[in-house]
């Protein structure tokens, strides 16, 4: 005969009441079971089994929550007392808290913001300036780098020879290497993909102390020349591109149509030296010269134990001394004109960069944010208490002791404090979780940001400090209760003493002084960005498309190169869209990080000789004689390019009104010759023009000093590769001038670029107006940043003084009720009330102005053409956050001026 | 007078049981309420509605002698106790106070 499911029984048991209950209740079962299985009614009795069993559980399951208050009450003895407090404790400050609404919401609220702000930005301070970096032993990774303090170094790292020499002959690092980013195409699919890559000295790996997940590191033996490095891909590369294929090691995949063998995956959550980094593979090593000219490579080294950085720029000075010895293309005399001489910098701030200055910031304004929000709160609990006088003054009467008021206030501060936290953490979460609204790269390691155990812990921390702060002051202002005062006269509850009611006051102003402070800041802020969105850029962003268009070496010669661009631009030129397409060989915009190969000292032909060091440093780069025309950038005096500039002959070049004023001092330079000051081997060229200087490489800088070489397509005669410095077009940077939408033009030009050449690949593909918008990313996180504190700020200086301002006005009640019966009119009370309000945030605006003027000087470096003290923020600031103020006291003004004066007595 | 009215679920249990008699077993209260209510009735409900009523003092129940089929698990007899049926008349009473004259109204 069957029995009903054993697990199903099991079950039951454990949610059934125990004894006879619950074992009548399975024998019922049993029996209807049976029922069932003789009767065939029903196809399952298994299955009705299983259907009752977890039903009946999910009641006795339900019943028993709902129900357990009832029983706990009565299963607590003597010896649970404390806990039985405690819950009757927490129960008593429930309902207190929720008859005080008002009250409880906004120091919720406050609380809240507080907390959660100053975590989320915690969170960020700590992912970005105060975590080391995610490498092993983080602490003794620096950089190297070179100063010279007589000449303008092209590149301040190292050069393949001084890596050679320095890891052959220091005592000091365990490791050095050098790297530099690249973009790279994939191009082994019908996908070709650029991804960033880096190529690395194989010391790199072993400097970070980088462990494979699969395969193994680059090898010394990779960068003799003549073998072909292997490369090793990211984690994250594997994943998505190769589906985490375990057989990867030993594949080889197209990277720029050279086949590399894939020698390792790196481990999960590695990167280097970003978090966008995925492919690293080294090159040949050429260490014969010390390259001075050209240090161009990053560097990265591990510091053996306990050398401090001091330690190793001792040491790499002996070095660098010694490198006459070493390399023939460096002399004794050079090197005293140079005044070469290594620095050695933490890793961490070559990673962080500059983003620090605003991060600080950013930390002192959360710290303001904690002050007013504890200044709030603290007012909130001193007016609170006072409402509460009399009630504290019947419960004391009734004989409770000092520890039971102390419990009462502190269990109430904590059970706020605990619940402002939590919505405090969720805050910060969201705040993380959107990245504080930033793209990944616009802030170095925000990949890193996490609400870890540390900003839980921070979070945690701040709420037992409020919960403290809290109850300390309430519990201090319902001691100071005066028993008879309270309960005999109503002045207990007329209105505060003048101790208290100075120190709120205080408290107000000091909010409003804080707010007004964070708001002069971001105005500043806001005043800079604005000027910089303003400062002349040389040349017309709107209607502009700009992509990169990166050609393999291995299928183009200069010729081939050369007619694919000719092909690509004609056809773009056909579109009707299209205005203009024309080519340069840098970007407009932003220039940085240009590879310092393409900073190099011009000199003037007939006029050199004087000194040699003088000769200004310039960009140069090509393009099309429609170039200057198509992007707006004026031509100042001679003309554009011709076919004939690009000749061995009669090579000419057009350079930037900078870089023309800077060389010439104001004579017209056209027709005369300028040639590399540092480089020989190539022919002096002829100056042909002159255009407007655009402000190119941050705008920032300013104009940009620039030498513009001829590239005409399509290519007559001889190349230019013997012209300048062996160039190939390899990577032409685009400019398509539209009609429509710049970006509404992408699919086009992807289908012109197609059919050309299938393989090519658009990159970083953009409008131009985007790009002047994102290079300015860095001001504005820090004049958003500072946006989002001072508007919380502002809330929260509102809610003081609405907050002080209706509480008195609800406690004054009976007074201004007496007032009215007595002949006030409610313009009249209205303005009294007002005017409270007022004299408060004109003692915070004081104060506030003249915090700022000491405290805004630490925004100089940050400020463009604004001063710190300028009177424009200051005064505007000052005027909205009056406004702000007064309109905040007019809510419980007129409410007090509505009070009807019978209602108000009879209360009494 | 009780403190509270009670529910019409703990009414339809009490009723049955009352119905049953001296063979008020849990199960055939069950049985009882499902056939004259004509719907199903959950067991979850009816046995923490019996749990309920007996904390309150309106039921108590004995254990009554084993019975095959069941396992070896014993079963309850239920009985109504004073007190549930003095809850049961009020409640009768405060309805049947309400339904007054509206035997038009209400068909």
């Amino acid at each position: 005969m069957s029995s009903p499911p054993r697990v199903a029984e099991i079950l039951l048991r454990r949610f059934l009441p125990s004894g006879v209950v619950g074992q009548s209740i399975l024998g019922d079962l049993r029996r209807e079971f049976g029922e069932i299985c003789r009767s065939r009614s029903r196809n399952h009795p298994r299955l009705w089994y299983w259907h009752q069993a977890v039903r009946l559980s999910g009641w006795y399951a339900w019943s028993r929550i709902r129900g357990s208050g009832e029983v706990h009450r009565v299963a607590v003895g003597k010896e649970n007392t404390m806990l039985f407090n405690l819950a009757r404790d927490v129960r008593y400050a429930v309902r207190r808290l929720a008859r005080a609404r008002v009250f409880t919401v906004t120091t919720l609220v406050t609380l809240a913001l507080g907390i959660g702000v100053t975590a989320a930005v915690f969170a960020l301070v700590n992912a970005v300036l105060i975590r080391p970096l995610p490498y092993r032993d983080a602490g003794r990774l620096v950089a190297i780098r070179h100063m010279a303090s007589r000449v303008e170094l092209a590149g301040t790292g190292l050069s393949g020879g001084l890596l050679r020499h320095y890891r052959e002959h220091n005592r000091v690092f365990e490791e050095i290497g050098s790297y530099e980013e690249r973009d790279r195409i994939i191009t082994d699919s019908e996908e070709p993909e650029q991804i960033r890559g880096a190529v690395i000295s194989p010391s790199v790996l072993r400097a970070l102390r980088a462990i494979p997940h699969l395969g193994r590191l680059l090898t010394d033996a990779e960068t003799e020349p003549g073998t072909r490095s292997g490369t090793i891909i990211s984690y994250d590369l594997w994943v998505r591109r190769f589906g985490a294929d375990p057989d990867i090691i030993g594949r080889t995949i197209e990277i720029q149509r050279v086949r590399r063998e894939v020698v390792g995956v790196m481990e999960p959550g590695f990167h280097f030296p970003h978090a966008e980094t995925h492919m690293w593979y080294t090159f040949w090593s050429v260490g014969s010269k010390a390259s001075l000219q050209g240090l161009i490579w990053n560097s990265i080294a591990r510091l053996k134990p306990g050398l401090s950085r001091e330690d190793a720029e001792r040491d790499l000075q002996r070095l660098i001394r010694t490198l006459p010895d070493a390399f023939p293309d460096v002399t004794e005399q050079q090197l005293q004109e140079m005044g070469l001489r290594a620095v050695v910098v933490p890793f961490k701030d070559v990673i962080v960069g500059d983003v620090r200055v605003a991060l600080l910031l950013l930390m002192g304004t959360a710290a303001f944010l904690l002050l007013i929000t504890w200044a709030n709160t603290t007012n909130l609990t001193l007016v609170r208490a006072e409402s509460q006088r009399r009630e504290v003054a019947v419960e004391r009467a009734l004989g409770a002791t000092d520890g039971r008021l102390a419990r009462r206030c502190f269990t109430e501060s904590f059970l706020l404090a605990v619940i402002g936290g939590l919505l405090g953490l969720a805050i910060a979460h969201v705040a993380v979780e959107a990245r504080f609204g930033f793209a990944l790269d616009e802030i170095p390691r925000l990949r890193e940001v996490a609400v870890d155990g540390t900003v839980v812990g921070v979070v945690v921390g701040l709420s037992l400090l409020s919960a403290g702060l809290l109850g300390v002051v309430s519990l201090l202002s319902a001691r100071r209760t005066d028993l008879s005062a309270a309960l005999t006269g109503s002045s207990g509850r007329m209105t505060a003493g003048r101790r208290e009611q100075t120190g709120r006051r205080l408290l107000v102003a000091g909010q409003v002084a804080l707010a007004l402070t964070l708001l002069i800041g971001s105005a500043l802020m806001a005043q800079s960005f604005w000027r910089l969105r303003q400062v002349e850029l040389g040349f017309e962003p709107r209607g502009a498309l700009t992509f990169y268009l990166p050609l393999v070496p291995d299928r183009y010669d200069y010729h081939t190169t050369a007619r694919t661009h000719d092909e690509i631009l004609t056809r773009l030129r056909a579109l009707p869209e299209v205005e203009a397409a024309e080519a340069a060989s840098l970007p407009l915009f932003p220039l940085t990080p240009v590879s310092s190969m393409y900073d190099q000292a011009i000199a003037v032909v007939d006029r050199s000789a004087e000194a040699n060091e003088g000769w200004p440093y310039a960009l140069w780069g090509f393009a099309t004689p429609g170039y200057f025309r198509a992007m707006g950038i004026p031509l100042v005096s001679g003309r554009t390019f011709r076919a004939d500039d690009m000749s061995l002959e009669t090579p000419g070049v057009i350079l930037s009104e900078a870089l023309a004023g800077a060389l010439f001092d104001g004579d017209d330079p056209v027709g005369r010759r300028v040639r590399w000051a540092n480089i020989g081997g190539f022919p002096d060229y002829t100056v042909v023009g002159v255009v407007g200087s655009v402000t190119a490489e941050t705008i920032r800088d300013g104009p940009t000093k620039m030498m513009y070489f001829a590239n005409v397509y399509p290519p007559t005669g001889d190349s230019i590769v013997n012209v300048v410095l062996h160039y190939i077009p390899l990577q032409e940077v685009y400019m398509v001038r539209t009609r429509v939408p710049p970006m509404s033009l992408v699919p086009a030009v992807r289908r012109v670029v197609r059919e050309v050449d299938p393989s090519l690949l658009l990159t970083r593909v953009a409008a131009m107006e985007d790009v002047i918008n994102d290079s300015m990313a860095r001001a504005r996180l820090t004049m958003l940043l500072l946006f989002v504190g001072a508007g919380t700020a502002l809330f929260l200086a509102v809610i003081g003084i609405y907050g002080v301002l209706s509480y008195t006005v609800r406690q004054r009640t009976s007074e201004l009720g007496v007032r009215i019966a007595l002949g006030a009119t409610p313009g009249h009370v209205v303005s009294m009330v007002v005017r409270q309000g007022a004299l408060l945030s004109f003692a915070g605006i004081a104060m506030g102005l003249v915090a700022a003027l000491t405290l805004t000087h630490f925004l100089d470096s940050l400020l463009y053409e604004v001063s710190p003290s300028d009177p424009v923020a200051f005064i505007s600031m000052a005027v909205l956050l009056l406004v702000v103020a007064l309109v905040a006291s007019y809510l419980p003004a007129r409410r007090a001026g509505r009070i009807d004066p019978v209602r108000a007595l009879k209360a009494e | 007078m009780p403190k509270s009215f009670l529910g019409e679920f703990e009414q339809m249990v009490l009723l049955g049981i009352l119905q049953r008699g001296d063979t008020a077993y849990g199960i055939d209260v069950r049985k009882e309420i499902e056939k004259s209510a004509g719907r199903e009735v959950s067991r979850g409900a009816f046995y923490t509605t019996l749990d309920r009523m007996e904390a309150k003092g309106y039921v108590k129940w004995k254990t009554a002698a084993p019975v095959t089929g069941r396992g070896g698990m014993p079963q309850r007899l239920f009985r109504v106790t004073p007190a549930g049926k003095r809850a049961l008349r009020a409640s009768r009473k405060a309805l049947l106070t309400l339904w007054r004259g509206l035997d038009e109204v209400l068909g």
